[in-house]
């Protein structure tokens, strides 16, 4: 169950996406993400859907790898289809007990699920096309700016690099702790909350154990290569802007242009 | 009690394109008081075979027998099973959680629910199995050595008193010593203590010195199974699979290729000592 | 020339209370004289707590002598100012393959120290290409880490380190949590870039078979030096060998029992075409 979640997993496929320039891509994700909100609409999330679709196209990333990394939500999503289906006060279609669902209620359960899905799986495209560390690099240089007003932008980049490279490592090893401890008669599903908070002490322990173990052995690996932050580093593939970024950039502002303008107007 | 499979079929992603088999019709019968090592390449289903033995894992086919029980079936205690079967995982020290090591031991015994004086009682008998006396009760889990950490944890499975004991590399990055006293005591629970052993275990020198069968597991199934003496008779198919032979057999197996006629079964120091001398006399 | 000066080093591990006052102090390393030289494959024996690691990190200034000193390269260690010739002179493979690759696809942790020392990327790309060739993992270099095995994790690592250009590779039982397989290709791999590249390697290992093939063997034991000479020298010395809890190879535990029952077999013999060379000859003048 838990290696499901791929999000955070580089899918290593040459594609046009897959070249972008990370500050790109990284601009592209956080304008698809603000102009999901801007939509209201049919056309709106029709538009937003569309662009998803192309892009992923594009990505040459198989749909069925992309759709895995929903299981993570579906929880939320369920909640959410729940919740806008039977509280959103309107005309009434039916009703089962005293619930009664509306024909808003169907709208907007449809509608945000539509954003919460395009949402997860926007975001997760930037991770399938972009390495980890092309997408630090892309933090790094993209909000280097921020380095005048004292933030550790580096340092964040690094952070983060290293995280995405052990969740699945620390996933792996929440799913061994907890067979083992299953085999010591332990029982994580059933009981009340205080119980089910109670069993998790066996899988915490060891867990922030062996992270810390991890993360002395990374430190010390990490210092024998002689990192000393990022004064004077180099790169093996230095970020530059061609052609094809302008194009992209250009592609991004359109799709920002017409969501704003089905907004106005629609 | 015998622990039996039947025709074990298991695969990853069972019915979908992604499916993909780990074990293949696996029929194998384990016993107590019997020591039997599981050999096999990376990748060959080993873990996946062991986790079977615990219930961590649900075969998609086939039948897993306990004391012929089959236990799959509807009603079956499958929480007893898990009492009766002990599995303990690589470095199986990085499961240790609790302050104090006695209270670590006895988390096994309390999940099965016992009475508090018989968790202590249980507990005390596998610290006493493993080779640890009361002075380590108090002592954290996390502030002694690597080898006695291993015990601790194998004695948090021993105090479950499982019928059968079943071990993922237990001795894995210990050194010579430390290695050597494990596998001793991993061989005192099965002889003096009757369990059963099932073992996993990349060191044909250690399987040929400790086990009674082996079975040798390649791409989901048992390739090979019996005592030690048997199975590295067959040096070239376990060259093939990417294993070897104890490293005393490789010797007689170059007199043998050097047209000297010499038994190459042999597995242990003495035994090929004396074969070696039979040539000089 | 020596590579590694160790004269009089000591390092003590102390333990302190909540008021940082020392309750413990327990001698890792005490007055450890040995040099090493360049171009030598060496194995560093000892059982756990014999002060091996210990003495390793030394050599990449990730601990530093509580007494002595520590010269690489004829730089000593203590020196802040050499910190970063030091690390680059003497690379590190550690034990656990998953803890020491710090990128997520394998060039570009392959590429992290020089891209900490600075170099420039058009050379970058080239010590890479080379640093993976000589491992062997060319083919792998766009992949995912995590999709590689514990042997190649550990070739990854080896090429990280080469990629610094070190005249000197200490393996810190780098090979402890391999399969069989994987711990030959690791072996393989450093004796072919002590032969070809003349890196001198210094490995650490509880596997007596890895050390046989070195051209020096040190044995550690509570912070001394116990044992120091070649293999041959050393397993010859079995009892105090098994006294320091090592072991013998096999096949020198099979030679020594052939010996003991009057076969004339030189002492100590440490491999198995050793032994049936041996063998042959003795049978043949039958």
């Amino acid at each position: 169950m838990l290696r499901d979640i791929t999000l955070g997993q580089y899918y290593p496929v040459g594609s046009p996406i897959h070249r972008l320039d990370p500050r790109v891509k990284l601009m592209g994700t956080l304008v698809y993400i603000v102009a999901i909100f801007l939509a209201d609409g049919v056309w709106g999330y029709a538009l937003a859907v569309l662009f998803l679709a192309v892009v992923i196209a594009l990505s040459k990333v198989p749909v069925g790898h992309i759709l895995k990394g929903l299981k993570a939500i579906f929880i939320i999503v369920l909640f959410t289809v729940v919740f806008n289906l039977f509280l959103t006060p309107g005309e009434e279609l039916f009703h089962i007990w005293k619930l009664s669902v509306t024909k808003e209620g169907v709208q907007r359960a449809v509608f945000m699920t539509v954003r919460l899905v395009c949402l997860v799986m926007g975001a997760s495209l930037m991770t399938f096309t972009t390495t980890p560390t092309a997408l630090t690099d892309g933090i790094e240089k993209g909000l280097g700016f921020l380095k005048v007003l004292k933030v550790p932008v580096h340092e964040v980049a690094m952070m983060m690099s290293i995280a995405l490279r052990f969740i699945p490592i620390l996933m792996e090893e929440t799913d061994k702790i907890m067979k083992a401890q299953s085999a010591r008669g332990a029982d994580f599903d059933t009981g009340g909350l205080v119980k089910k908070a109670k069993a998790m002490v066996p899988l915490l322990v060891p867990l922030f154990v062996s992270a810390f173990r991890r993360a002395t052995d990374l430190a010390q690996a990490m210092e024998a290569r002689c990192y000393h932050g990022g004064k004077g580093r180099t790169k093996l593939h230095p970020l530059k802007y061609t052609g094809r970024d302008l194009l992209a950039y250009l592609v991004i502002a359109a799709y920002l242009a017409g969501m704003i303008l089905l907004k106005i107007f629609l | 009690m015998p622990l039996t499979l039947k025709n074990i079929n298991y695969a990853y992603n069972a019915g979908t394109a992604l499916e993909k088999k780990v074990l293949k019709d696996v029929s194998l019968t384990f016993r107590e008081g019997e020591f039997t090592a599981i050999i096999g390449p990376t990748g060959s289903g080993k873990s996946t075979l062991i986790q079977h033995l615990d219930l961590l894992l649900t075969a998609t086919s086939g039948e897993l027998l306990f004391n012929g029980e089959n236990v799959y079936a509807e009603g079956y205690d499958r929480k007893a099973l898990r009492s009766r079967v002990g599995l303990v995982f690589q470095y199986p020290e990085y499961q240790l959680f609790e302050p104090e090591i006695f209270t670590d031991v006895c988390f096994g015994p309390k999940n099965q629910g016992l009475p508090e004086a018989e968790v202590h009682a249980n507990a005390r008998e596998a610290m006493k199995l493993v080779g640890l006396d009361e002075s380590y009760d108090t002592l954290s889990p996390f502030e002694i050595s690597g080898g006695q950490k291993r015990r601790v944890a194998i004695a948090g499975v021993l105090a479950m008193k499982p019928d059968f004991l079943v071990l993922d590399e237990p001795a894995a990055g210990l050194d010579p010593q430390g290695k050597k006293e494990l596998l001793d005591l991993i061989r005192g629970l099965c002889t003096q203590a009757g369990k059963g052993i099932i073992l996993v275990s990349h060191s044909m020198d250690d399987v040929a010195e400790y086990a009674d069968r082996i079975i040798v597991l390649k791409d989901g199934t048992v390739r090979l199974d019996g005592t030690p003496h048997e199975v590295f008779r067959h040096r070239e198919e376990l060259v093939q699979m990417g294993l070897s032979v104890p490293k005393v057999t490789e010797v007689l197996c170059g007199l043998k290729t050097r047209g000297f006629d010499v038994d190459t079964g042999l597995i242990g120091i003495a035994e090929t000592k004396e074969e070696i001398l039979r040539l000089f006399r | 020339m020596d590579i590694i000066k160790a004269s009089g080093l000591t390092h003590d591990y102390i333990t302190y209370d909540e008021d940082e006052r020392p309750i413990s102090v327990r001698h890792a390393l005490e007055n450890v004289d040995l040099a090493i030289e360049e171009g030598q494959f060496v194995a560093i024996l000892g059982h756990n707590g014999s002060g091996k690691s210990t003495f390793a990190k030394h050599i990449n200034a990730l601990l530093l002598p509580t007494a002595g000193t520590v010269t690489v390269g004829g730089m000593d260690i203590a020196d802040e100012a050499n910190l970063w010739d030091i690390r680059q002179l003497a690379g590190m493979v550690f034990q656990n393959p998953d803890n020491q690759i710090i990128a997520t696809v394998v060039e570009e942790d392959v590429a992290f120290g020089p891209e900490n020392m600075g170099v420039p990327t058009k050379e970058l790309e080239k010590r890479v290409a080379e640093a993976l060739a000589a491992v062997g993992m060319t083919a792998f270099a766009k992949e995912s880490p995590n999709k590689l095995s514990g042997g190649q994790k550990q070739r990854i690592a080896i090429a990280g380190a080469l990629a610094m250009r070190p005249r000197c590779i200490v393996f810190d039982e780098s090979t402890a949590m391999l399969d069989p397989s994987g711990r030959k290709e690791v072996v393989a791999t450093m004796h072919r870039l002590n032969r070809e590249e003349g890196i001198t390697v210094l490995l650490i290992t509880h596997y007596m078979d890895e050390a046989v093939g070195a051209d020096r063997v040190i044995v550690l034991d509570g912070g001394h030096i116990a044992m120091d000479g070649t293999p041959k020298q050393v397993f010859a010395r079995t009892e105090e060998l098994l006294n320091l809890g090592m072991q013998l190879p096999k096949v020198t535990q099979l030679a020594n029992a052939l010996t003991a029952e009057g076969l004339p077999l030189p002492a100590p013999i440490l491999t198995e075409e050793e032994l049936i060379e041996e063998l042959c000859r003795l049978r043949s003048k039958i």
